[in-house]
């Protein structure tokens, strides 16, 4: 492979990447919005309706897939992403495209890796060609565009430099809208680093004897100079591994890229969508900066290498410098991970270790639906408990539409065993919840159900049957039941306080102020999650009179509170509520100010696991997310190269029954000492 | 069928039998309204049991009881029209249910004041609120078996039912003292044992009882002493109060109060609703529950 087909072959991926960002971006935007307009139209939609809409969108894509697919089969998990996208294409995704089109343009004429996902990107309309002249708006775009490729090799510190420039210039006129400080911010950030990057390079072309010695000091000096600012810190970090990917070329087969892009989606998984939205970029600029800086060096290490066909000694030295690089940053690197992790929560980190998620095979017997809510379970854009088992439901229902039996297979053993695979795969993504781990179960009753000489027609007949059953009575009618029995404890003139974002909250105080109900909603959010004023948003647009508050201030409002009424991710056997975490605090003040406190739980939420607090089990979501990020002096900035310093941030938390005044339930308003009953009650009736 | 004709029935059983409680006087009158007004059709017998219902409710007495056991009534006999051919059969289905129904709750108090009476040990002073039938049965079935103990019954406001308590517990020779409802808290220390009837119990093991037992039951709890309530099962009712705002008004005043429009705040309540945390165990003919017991004994019957 030539140096610059090596370099195309990058600028296509980082280009694939940023796409992909975009979409996720617009994904996230639009799983909420369709989220308000699901609980919106609740009353006019059932569940089965709209899942039959999106296996329509579904085949559709597919078909669309399959036109592009032969120039693109060695990025099958992209496309599946894609496909997700596709699913929900806005105005959002045609902007992210367009400007993804219009980077593409500049940075690679002719080449085809890039036009193809161009075209599988906007299929919708018709894909210009090369030398169409390109939109009034982006003339200085396309004046670009029209410089010779060549130029990119031969004056790499320059175009490296216009381009960082005009990425950053680009950028805003797309995006000036929704640019936030912390974009603008990161932005600056990475420049900076970009340029350091250069400066680097340069100089190491002009010293080529000592380019491996001062190397590891380059980089202290540049993570000196940005210590103060954390994104910058991630850049440079970034940088690195780039560099040493520049230099293990030949390793990068295609099954590793694809394997390393899932493991990259999945370490993206635990962070806020600011966060995400700033790093992304900031990422992306730094990126395409240390791809120039590489290019560089490895043009230059190239030149010496041919010189010492004349000095062997000389080169064996360069090759040893190398080597010896390599193995001091990976010690680094396992240091880092091992030494930030709370002693007491040992146990948890390791479901999440990146390095776990980036070791998952993804097969190709493994269903794209699978994969794509694989993809969305890691990444959150699928989150609540709700909405993890209805997806969940939804892509078990695609599987068995078009799962083919082999021969001589039993269909019920056949599926189970491709059930087995695909779980393992989504597990290892996101642990996970009580919903999704009791639809499971109630899938495989079914299943076994299933007689021996079943027809396949009719088993995936009723397998389907089932799974909207089970969505329509376990989720949305148990919703429509909980929402009526809550309403009738809700009086005019309370203030309800509620903490967190939960759907069926959400759609209970919507209920009861679409019933005429006079009361107050207080929300509870804290500034780590953010879940909390998404939906203030939402009963904000519904026209509920809202207070917000931090649940710092929990006490000094909690006086003035009448009910509380809380969601829940699971309830368990002995009465304990698993919550998102804050969620016990918020009970123990209402506890203290006498105030009753309601748990909305369907029954399929019900958990038969013993937890007496959030030790056993929990999840570890992304430490930087602790981070104030409008703080610029925030201390937590640069954790990762303080080995005291340990940010930890937890997902769930364990509400005492104590605490809990009644659990309700589509069965009824129960003591949540209850659990149990209800689980029994279920295990005669559904056999799950 | 009128109205007023039930409500007939239903107050001259209470009058006439001083013995039988409201809900059981509510089972009663819905028996003779299957048997006494014919009907043609199951969906007619089912407005003429809703109307009957109703119309007991109305009647100026304590609607907890009535709501709880007519609830329980109607499920247990209404199953006999899902399997049966003819309109005659059913009835004759649902008359023999009824009075099935009608017979395990008479045994039940019995059956509750049997367990309870073993409760009470020798010496024991003993605290109880109001006038309650299966308490007092219990006494004296506990006084009957030569258990030597003392009684004191709280006056009980507005109707001073503590009163008729005394009266009886004295006809049996037990050592008995009327105390003031107010002074709960100065006889609370000398007391070995809480026992309280109720009204109805509800979902999460909280009893709705003559108004009074919520600041007793916070007073045993404080100082520590055991709280046994007595009752039959027939008074699980499905409520879940989440305090005393949460209690239906219906419950709380009678229904000449509430149609007369006055303010209610400005009203005395007749029952409160106890929490199950000041509640240290039920009696029951489904024999001896915690609190929290309750609503699974409720799933079974209502799921």
């Amino acid at each position: 492979m030539t140096m610059a087909q090596e370099s195309y072959q990058k600028l296509s991926a980082s280009t694939k990447r940023r796409n992909r960002r975009h979409k996720l971006k617009s994904i996230l935007s639009q799983t909420q919005n369709n989220l308000a307009n699901n609980s919106n139209n609740i009353d006019h939609k059932s569940h089965p309706e709209i899942t039959k809409d999106s296996n329509k969108n579904f085949i559709v894509n597919h078909n669309i897939l399959g036109d592009v697919q032969d120039s693109l089969l060695k990025n099958k998990i992209e496309e599946n992403i894609k496909m997700s996208s596709t699913d929900n294409k806005s105005r959002d995704d045609v902007m992210a495209a367009r400007q993804a089109k219009k980077l593409a343009k500049q940075k690679g004429k002719g080449k085809e890796p890039v036009q193809n996902e161009i075209k599988e990107q906007n299929i919708a309309k018709p894909v210009a060609p090369k030398s169409e002249p390109a939109p009034s708006t982006e003339k200085k775009v396309t004046k670009e565009e029209q410089k010779p490729v060549k130029e990119l090799n031969k004056e790499p510190t320059s175009k490296g430099k216009d381009e960082v420039d005009r990425a950053v210039k680009v950028d805003p006129i797309i995006e000036g809208a929704d640019r936030s400080k912390e974009d603008i911010k990161a932005e600056r950030a990475a420049k900076k680093a970009a340029k350091q990057a250069k400066k680097k390079g340069a100089t190491e072309g002009e010293r080529v004897e000592e380019v491996k010695v001062p190397e590891k000091p380059a980089v202290k000096e540049v993570s000196k100079q940005v210590n103060e600012d954390m994104t910058v810190k991630d850049v440079v970090e970034t940088l690195r591994d780039i560099a040493i990917v520049a230099k293990e070329m030949k390793e990068v087969t295609v099954k590793v890229s694809a394997i390393d892009l899932s493991g990259k989606k999945a370490e993206e998984s635990n962070k806020s969508k600011a966060e995400l939205k700033a790093e992304r970029r900031a990422k992306q600029e730094a990126q395409r900066a240390a791809k120039q800086a590489a290019q560089e060096k490895a043009a230059a290490a190239a030149k010496p290498k041919v010189e010492a066909k004349s000095a062997e000694g000389d080169a064996v030295k360069v090759k040893e410098d190398k080597a010896q690089k390599q193995k001091t940053l990976e010690k680094a690197k396992v240091k880092t991970g091992n030494g930030h992790r709370v002693n007491w929560f040992q146990h948890l980190y390791k479901e999440h270790d990146k390095e776990a998620l980036k070791s998952i095979a993804i097969n190709s017997n493994l269903h794209p639906a699978i994969v794509k809510l694989g993809v969305q379970l890691a990444s959150k854009v699928v989150s609540g408990s709700n909405a993890r088992c209805v997806a969940l439901l939804d892509a078990l229902k695609k599987m068995v539409r078009d799962y083919t039996l082999p021969a001589k297979t039993e269909f019920a053993r056949g599926l189970e065993s491709h059930l087995a695979t695909s779980l393992d795969f989504l597990w290892a993504m996101r642990s996970p919840s009580a919903s999704q781990t009791n639809a499971i179960k109630f899938f495989r009753y079914h299943l076994t159900q299933l007689p021996n000489n079943v027809d396949e027609f009719d088993a995936k007949k009723t397998l389907q049957e089932e799974i909207d059953r089970y969505i329509k009575e376990q989720i949305d009618m148990a919703g429509e039941a909980i929402s009526i029995t809550v309403r009738n404890k809700i009086a005019d003139g309370d203030n309800i306080l509620t903490y967190g974002c939960s759907s069926l909250i959400e759609r209970i105080l919507r209920d009861a102020w679409s019933a005429g109900l006079k009361f107050r909603t207080v929300v509870v959010g804290n500034r780590v999650h953010t879940g909390a004023t998404d939906m203030l948003r939402r009963l904000v647009a519904h026209g509920l009179p809202c207070t917000y508050i931090d649940i710092t201030s929990l006490s000094s409002v909690m006086d003035k509170v009448n009910k509380v009424v809380l969601g829940a991710s699971a309830l368990l056997v002995n009465g304990s509520v698993l919550g998102a975490a804050g969620t016990a605090q918020v009970a123990l003040g209402a506890q203290a100010y006498n105030v009753p406190v309601l748990v909305a739980c369907e029954t399929h939420k019900f958990s038969e696991r013993v937890q007496t607090d959030a030790f056993v089990y929990n999840e570890i979501g992304d430490p930087d997310d602790l981070i104030d990020k409008s703080d610029e002096n925030s201390p937590l900035k640069d954790w990762r190269s303080n080995p005291n310093l340990t940010p930890l941030n937890l997902t769930y938390d364990v509400t005492p029954p104590s605490l809990v005044t009644a659990v309700v339930t589509e069965l009824a308003i129960l003591p949540c000492t209850s659990a149990p009953v209800v689980l029994r009650f279920k295990l005669s009736e559904y056999g799950v | 069928m009128k109205k007023e004709e039930v409500q007939e029935i239903f107050l001259k059983i209470l009058k006439e039998e001083e013995d039988v409680s409201a809900g059981v006087a509510a089972i009663r009158t819905l028996l003779s309204v299957i048997e006494n007004y014919k009907v043609a059709t199951v969906r007619e017998l089912d407005l003429n049991l809703q109307l009957a219902v109703d119309a007991m409710k109305h009647c100026d007495q304590p609607v907890t009881a009535i709501s709880s056991g007519c609830e329980l009534f109607m499920r247990f006999i209404t199953f006999a029209k899902l399997d049966v051919k003819s309109f005659e059969e059913c009835e004759q289905i649902m008359l023999q249910r009824g009075h099935i129904f009608l017979n395990t709750l008479l045994e039940a108090r019995g059956k509750v004041a049997n367990i309870a009476a073993h409760a009470i040990n020798d010496g024991y002073r003993i605290l109880t609120h109001s006038r309650s039938r299966v308490v007092l049965q219990a006494m004296l079935q506990a006084a009957k078996a030569n258990k030597r103990f003392k009684v004191f019954v709280t006056m009980s406001g507005p109707d001073n039912s503590g009163l008729l308590m005394q009266k009886q517990l004295e006809e049996a020779g037990i050592d008995v003292t009327l105390i003031l409802d107010a002074a709960v808290g100065y006889i609370m220390e000398q007391v070995d044992l809480v026992l309280l009837g109720a009204e109805g119990v509800t979902e999460n093991g909280g009893i709705i009882n003559k108004i009074g037992t919520y600041s007793l039951g916070m007073a045993a709890h404080e100082l520590k002493k055991p709280v046994f309530v007595l009752t039959e099962s027939f008074k699980f009712s499905r409520i879940y109060p989440l305090n005393e705002m949460d209690l239906p008004k219906e419950f709380k005043y009678l229904s000449s109060v509430i149609k007369s429009g006055k303010d209610l705040s400005k009203e005395h309540p007749l029952v409160d609703y106890t929490p199950p945390v000041y509640i240290t165990l039920l009696f029951t003919d489904l024999g001896i529950l915690s609190p929290s017991a309750v609503s699974d004994e409720l799933m079974k019957l209502y799921l």
